[in-house]
């Protein structure tokens, strides 16, 4: 069976924002995601990230957690409690493992969780249904 | 009675004589200008008058040794005037009362004015009173008495003074064993005691009463008369001991000898102090020596009561072979002993005699209970003070115990942050690795042939990255193990600071420039550990590499900055270090900022291996040009180790 994300697909709608403190981990989540035709912005800490939100509004966040300022838990605490940014999927990208800090992720209101060093099929499973429920999610409320 | 008379007249001119010093008692002149008169005056007319004179200025003048002094003339004064005045041998007791009375009054002011020294001298003084009007019995309990008041205040002079009445008064009792016995106590004392009161006596006095205690032939005598004449200290020493050389002489029949200390003794005013009946045993002596044909004329009358001198003459006698003499003496001398038995005083003597042994053994069993009870008072006060230490062991043990566990909590806690930072750490140049390389088996055509590079080339700088992190890891964990060594060789220090510098040029931020900067062009060749040297100089630059995001990173070497040391520096443009941080950084595991790559052991390293060569590292805190300086001396002499050390903690 081919897996979803090797399907062909529409995905040009889509607007991704990615954050990250290490230059490096959003070049390497660029490479990977960029079979894919959405728009990936990048940000390269929290206050970066709630700005790119502010100035659009994003259909997934990629988001690092240790970052220097406002960390990762932050943004996400900030954008549930603003109703305009509460809907947006958020995936966390950590190199944080402990199921403490999985449970803390999931308690502030992440959408889900992926593990550093990222493994590319589950990076790209976890954007695609990300994606693919936002797009359900939009035809079920026209 | 005149005799006895003569005597104490002699004990005052010999007390006088003391008296002729300057105010020798040091009390207040007036008084002692009555207490002078009063002396003078003991047993006449007039005493009362001065003695009372003594008082009224003593009280006045506040001198309360001449108040003292007063109840010593008062006692003296009545011994002397009971002693000279009545001829009965039984002793009034109006007389005795009002004796015991002066002496009681002596004793309290003497113990409340703070003079223990006449306390005794009441003793003293009663005791020879008693002696003087043969009541042995009475002296025997006053001496008793004494000598337990002495234990009781711990004053060995009173116990001594007590051996020593004891002594002559078995002397005079004939019984030379008990005798000796308290002669042997009383040496015993001499030598061992601390009293100075004792000190200042001397033992003459006692050899010679251990000279008396053997037959007149036996050498022991000379023995002892040697060891008298030997511990000699004051003149009625010297003439004690011509005395009993004289009696020796006498019968070893030694004429020129005995010549020369009879004459000695005859000319000395202060003979009748040594012996009262000296003069009349000299001229039984001179009888008995010179006498060529024909009996010796013999007269013993006033030695009735002196049985050992009576003996002493039969025994010359003898040895001068006027048999007759000599057995006559013997038959009066049994007569005597036969008187003197049936006297009440000898039962009751020997009653006496038979409780002092009591007393004595008493006494043993007091000394032994004492010395039972010091013990186990010792034994307590080092059981205490054992305890105490204990005690204070434990409060300082548990102290240091709640320290250490402090210590170990936050190096816990300290070590818990590094697991979960190196954790971090650990991924982050995994995730390039990992996932650059997943990019790179994707199959051809995903990616251009220069990303597949740039993507290789990511994936050998973060493994580079990676080596590195656990080199320090596992530096750290050697240098804990002890297991590090240091190996001399020479360095130079140019191609040191050159070699550091390519090895940390990678690690450069965009637009930073690194450069050496040496003082002196000149190679300079040193014996240290070039890849340790190295090591910490590639450190410190790599933390410089971090920190700096923009200007430049110098590396410098001086030999002047500090003599005796190559000096190495390093100094970035970066965010510098607070004054306040510079001990802290060298801490493990200590990271200013979390969000710089590092294990937070660099510093830590850098400074056990600088300390393992001598050689030392720190932040200049002195340094203003904005950034960071670091200094890294290097020993230009190791000192003398090549083994591990053990490891710093």
């Amino acid at each position: 069976m081919t897996p979803l994300y090797a399907q062909d697909h529409d995905y040009s709608q889509f607007n991704v924002l990615a954050v990250d403190d290490i230059p490096l981990n959003l070049l390497l989540v660029q490479k990977m995601l960029s079979k894919f035709n959405f728009q990936l912005r990048t940000a390269a800490n929290g206050q970066q990230a709630l700005d790119a939100v502010a100035q659009q509004k994003p259909d997934l966040i990629l988001l690092d957690l240790m970052m220097p300022g406002i960390d990762g838990f932050e943004v996400i605490r900030r954008l549930r409690d603003n109703p305009e940014t509460a809907n947006i999927q958020i995936v966390i990208l950590s190199a944080l493992n402990s199921n403490e800090d999985v449970v803390k992720g999931f308690n502030v209101g992440a959408n889900d969780f992926i593990m550093k060093p990222i493994i590319m099929e589950k990076l790209l499973s976890c954007v695609v249904t990300q994606l693919q429920l936002v797009e359900a999610q939009r035809k079920a409320a026209r | 009675m005149k005799r006895r008379l003569l005597i104490l007249l002699l004990a005052l001119a010999a007390a006088t004589t003391a008296l002729a010093q300057n105010n020798p008692y040091e009390i207040d002149d007036e008084c002692y200008k009555y207490f002078q008169q009063a002396e003078l005056l003991v047993g006449k007319e007039g005493f009362q008058q001065a003695n009372d004179a003594l008082i009224r200025t003593a009280i006045e003048k506040g001198d309360t040794k001449a108040q003292t002094l007063y109840y010593v003339e008062n006692l003296k004064n009545i011994t002397h005037t009971i002693t000279g005045s009545h001829k009965n041998p039984e002793l009034g007791k109006k007389d005795e009362e009002a004796v015991l009375k002066a002496m009681d009054q002596l004793k309290t002011v003497s113990r409340q004015l703070g003079y223990p020294q006449y306390f005794y001298y009441a003793y003293d003084m009663v005791q020879n009173f008693y002696y003087n009007n043969n009541q042995f019995l009475k002296m025997m309990e006053l001496v008793e008495e004494m000598q337990e008041t002495a234990k009781a205040y711990g004053e060995d002079y009173g116990i001594w003074m007590g051996y020593r009445y004891l002594v002559s008064l078995y002397v005079e009792q004939n019984d030379y064993i008990s005798a000796k016995k308290y002669i042997l106590q009383a040496l015993d004392m001499y030598q061992t005691t601390k009293d100075p009161t004792i000190k200042r006596q001397s033992a003459t006095r006692l050899y010679c009463d251990l000279a008396d205690t053997y037959p007149i032939g036996n050498d022991s005598v000379r023995v002892n008369i040697l060891k008298a004449e030997a511990s000699r200290k004051q003149h009625l020493d010297t003439l004690r001991c011509m005395y009993y050389r004289a009696k020796l002489s006498a019968f070893l029949k030694d004429t020129p000898g005995y010549e020369q200390a009879r004459d000695y003794c005859l000319a000395d005013p202060f003979l009748p102090q040594i012996s009262r009946t000296a003069s009349q045993l000299f001229q039984n002596l001179d009888n008995i020596v010179y006498t060529t044909s024909g009996e010796p004329e013999i007269n013993v009358n006033e030695m009735t009561l002196r049985v050992r001198e009576v003996k002493y003459i039969a025994n010359v006698a003898e040895s001068y072979n006027f048999k007759e003499l000599a057995f006559n003496l013997e038959k009066r001398l049994v007569a005597q002993d036969e008187r003197l038995l049936s006297q009440s005083n000898q039962s009751k003597l020997t009653e006496l005699n038979a409780r002092m042994g009591n007393t004595e053994l008493s006494a043993q069993v007091d000394r032994q209970t004492q010395q039972n009870l010091r013990i186990t008072r010792l034994v307590m006060i080092l059981l205490t003070i054992i305890l105490l230490g204990a005690l204070a062991f434990s409060l300082i043990y548990i102290r240091n115990l709640k320290k250490t566990n402090e210590k170990v909590r936050l190096a816990n806690e300290a070590k818990t942050r590094f697991v979960q930072n190196m954790s971090h750490e650990v991924r982050t140049p995994l995730n390039a690795i990992v996932g650059f390389s997943q990019l790179l088996a994707l199959p051809d055509g995903s990616f251009q042939p220069e990303e597949k590079d740039e993507f290789a080339g990511h994936i050998v700088n973060n493994t580079k990255m990676l080596t590195m992190l656990l080199d320090d890891i596992l530096n750290a964990s050697a240098m804990d193990s002890g297991n590090y060594r240091i190996s001399y060789e020479l360095g130079e220090v140019h191609f040191m600071a050159q070699a550091a510098i390519s090895s940390a040029e990678h690690r450069l931020q965009p637009g930073v420039r690194l450069y050496y900067a040496p003082e002196n062009e000149e190679p300079f060749t040193f014996r240290t550990d070039p890849r340790r040297v190295q090591q910490i100089i590639i450190n410190l630059l790599t933390n410089a590499c971090k920190h700096t995001s923009q200007g430049e990173i110098k590396l410098a070497s001086s030999r002047s900055e500090h003599p005796g040391y190559v000096t190495f520096s390093v100094t970035d443009t970066g965010p510098g270090i607070p004054a306040d941080q510079a001990e802290r950084i060298f801490d493990r595991f200590t990271k200013l900022n979390d969000f710089v790559q590092g294990t937070g052991l660099g510093l830590s390293i850098c400074r056990d291996i600088a300390g393992r060569m001598g050689a030392k590292v720190y932040l200049d805190t002195t340094y203003t040009g904005g950034g960071a300086r670091f200094v890294f001396m290097v020993p230009e002499n190791p000192p003398e180790e090549t083994g591990n050390l053990p490891s710093k903690k």
